[in-house]
C-alpha cells in the first residue's frame, strides 16, 4: 500500500512538470527537488539548463546504486542481512568519497539519538508510536501533520508496514532498542515520504498549503 | 646566352658591340628608348669602378649587380634581431597565463574546502534532525532495485538522502566553477560532463555520459514535442540525413545554441519558464 500511494501521487505530481513513464520515474528522484539542492550551491543570477538538471538526476540515482553495491557486497561477505548506515560510510570511504564521511557521521550520531530519544518517549506498540509521532510533527507544521494523515488515511496501511516491520525483526537478532528504532523510523519514515509526494500531487487547496509550507521550511 | 656571346665577341672588335646591343633593343621591343638609356647607365656605373680599359670594365659591372643583390639582402638580415624583442612579451604573457590558471585552481580549491566546513557546521549545529527535502521511499526504492538488497535499515535511506544532497551540491559547485571559466551564467549540461571526467571519485558516472546518447533519443523527441521551433528544424534535417539517428536532433541545437546569441536568449527564456513552473510545483 505504501508503494502504491507513492506511485498515485507520483504520476499526478510529474504529469503537468514533464512528460515520463511511471517507470521512468521510479528509477531518479524528482527533478524539482534535484532542482532546488542544486540552486542551493549556485549564486542567485545562475541559471540551470534543463538537460544540466536531467544529467544530475541521473548521477544521483547511479551514486545511491553504487555506493548501496559495496555495501550490500560487504554485508554478503560478513553473512549479514540488513543494509545499515555503517556499511554506507564504510561503502563511501572505499570508494573515494571520505569528505562526504565526517559530515554523515555527525548526521548518523544526531539521527539515532532522536530515534533513541523517540523510542524511550513510546511506551507500547505500533499505535502508541504513532500516536507519539503525530504531536511532534503538528508542533512542526500543520502541513507537515496532513501530509502525515494523508499517508495515514489507507486502512491497510497500517497493517502492511506491520508486516514490513515483523520481517526485519525476524531477520535481524539485533537488541530490542535497535528493533523500537527501526519500527520508529518506519514510521516516521513513511510519513515523511507520503509527505514529500503529497504536496506536489495534491489539489489546488492542499498545493498552496503544501506550498507555504515549503516556504516556511526553506527560511 | 645572348650577353655571354656579346661578351665574346668583344674580344674580338666593336663591331659585334653594337649588333648585340640591337639584338638586346630588338626583345625588348621598345627599341629607341631602351637603347639609349641602356648606354648612358652603363657608362655612368663604369666611371666609378675602373675607367683604364673598356673590356675589364662590362664585366665588372655585371659583378656589381650581384653584389647590389646581397645587399639588398643584409636589409633583411639586420631586421631578424628586431624579431628577438618582440618574443620577450608573449614570454612573459605566458607567464602571467600560467600563474592565472594557478591562481584559478587555488580558489577552485578554497570554494570546494569551504563547501565541506560548511556541511560539517551545518550537520554539527543541527538542534532537531531534519531531512533533506529528497523523498526515502523513492530512495530506498532505487536501492532495493539491485537484486542482491536483501533487507535495509531504517537509518540508510535518511542518511542516503543527507549524502544524495552533499552528493547534488558537490557535482553542482564544480559544474558551475567550469561554466565560469568559460565566461558563461547558464550551467550547462556538458559543463556536468566536463566534471564528471575530470573528476576521479565520479569515474562510476563515466558510462552514464556514454548511456545517455541512446537516451537522448527519447529526450530528442520529447524536447521537440515541446517546444522550439529550431530544435524541430534541426531534427527534421537529421531525419532526412540519417533516420536511425534521433539522438543528433538533440545533439546539435544544444551546440549551435552555445555558439550563437540569439539561441542562448531562448534557452535562457525556456530556463525562465522552467523555474516558473517549479514555482507553481512549489
Amino acid at each position: 500500500m505504501p508503494d502504491s500511494d507513492n506511485d498515485s501521487g507520483g504520476p499526478s505530481n510529474y504529469a503537468g512538470g514533464e512528460l515520463s513513464s511511471p517507470r521512468e520515474q521510479d528509477r531518479f528522484l524528482p527533478i524539482a527537488n534535484v532542482s532546488r539542492i542544486m540552486k542551493k550551491a549556485l549564486p542567485a543570477n545562475a541559471k540551470i539548463s534543463k538537460d544540466a538538471k536531467e544529467t544530475v538526476q541521473e548521477c544521483v540515482s547511479e551514486f545511491i546504486s553504487f555506493i548501496t553495491g559495496e555495501a550490500s557486497d560487504k554485508c554478503q561477505r560478513e553473512k549479514r542481512k540488513t543494509i545499515n548506515g555503517d556499511d554506507l560510510l564504510w561503502a563511501m570511504t572505499t570508494l573515494g568519497f571520505e569528505d562526504y564521511v565526517d559530515p554523515l557521521k555527525h548526521y548518523l550520531h544526531k539521527f539515532r539519538e532522536i530515534e533513541g530519544e523517540r523510542a524511550a518517549a513510546s511506551t507500547t506498540g505500533a499505535g502508541t508510536s504513532a500516536a507519539s509521532t503525530t504531536p511532534p510533527q503538528q508542533q512542526h507544521t500543520a502541513n507537515a501533520a496532513g501530509g502525515y494523515a494523508g499517508y495515514a488515511a489507507p486502512g491497510a496501511g497500517p497493517g502492511g508496514m506491520m508486516m514490513m516491520m515483523g520481517q526485519p525483526m525476524y531477520g535481524s537478532p539485533p537488541p530490542p532498542p535497535q528493533q523500537q528504532q527501526q519500527q520508529h523510523h518506519h514510521m516516521a519514515m513513511g510519513g515523511r515520504g507520503g509527505f514529500g509526494h503529497h504536496p506536489g500531487g495534491g489539489g489546488g487547496g492542499s498545493s498552496s498549503s503544501s506550498g507555504h509550507g515549503r516556504q516556511n521550511r526553506g527560511a | 646566352m645572348e650577353s655571354k656571346s656579346a661578351y665574346g665577341g668583344a674580344i674580338g672588335v666593336w663591331t659585334p658591340m653594337r649588333e648585340s646591343w640591337g639584338s638586346a633593343s630588338a626583345v625588348t621591343s621598345a627599341r629607341p628608348f631602351v637603347t639609349n638609356n641602356v648606354i648612358p647607365a652603363i657608362w655612368s656605373r663604369i666611371a666609378p669602378s675602373l675607367p683604364p680599359s673598356p673590356l675589364p670594365r662590362r664585366p665588372r659591372s655585371a659583378l656589381a649587380h650581384c653584389r647590389a643583390s646581397p645587399a639588398s639582402v643584409s636589409p633583411s638580415a639586420r631586421a631578424s634581431p628586431t624579431p628577438p624583442s618582440p618574443r620577450s612579451p608573449p614570454h612573459q604573457h605566458q607567464q602571467h597565463a600560467i600563474q592565472q590558471v594557478q591562481q584559478l585552481q587555488q580558489q577552485q580549491k578554497e570554494q570546494l574546502q569551504a563547501f565541506w566546513a560548511d556541511q560539517m557546521a551545518e550537520v554539527e549545529q543541527m538542534t532537531e534532525f531534519k531531512l533533506p527535502n529528497l523523498p526515502l521511499a523513492r530512495i530506498k526504492k532505487i536501492m532495493k532495485a539491485d537484486e542482491d538488497v536483501k533487507m535495509i535499515a531504517g537509518e540508510a535511506p535518511a542518511l542516503f538522502a543527507k549524502a544524495c544532497e552533499m552528493f547534488i551540491l558537490d557535482m553542482t559547485l564544480r559544474s558551475w566553477q567550469h561554466t565560469e571559466e568559460g565566461r558563461r551564467r547558464t550551467l550547462q549540461r556538458s559543463d556536468v560532463e566536463a566534471v564528471i571526467k575530470k573528476t576521479d571519485i565520479f569515474d562510476f558516472l563515466v558510462d552514464i555520459i556514454t548511456d545517455d546518447k541512446m537516451k537522448d533519443d527519447g529526450m530528442g523527441s520529447q524536447a521537440a514535442s515541446m517546444v522550439s521551433p529550431y530544435t524541430s528544424g534541426g531534427m527534421g534535417f537529421s531525419f532526412d540525413l540519417y533516420p536511425n539517428q534521433h539522438h543528433l536532433a538533440y545533439m546539435w541545437p544544444p551546440q549551435e545554441q552555445q555558439e550563437q546569441w540569439p539561441p542562448q536568449e531562448q534557452q535562457e527564456q525556456k530556463q525562465k519558464q522552467d523555474s516558473d513552473g517549479g514555482g507553481q510545483d512549489e
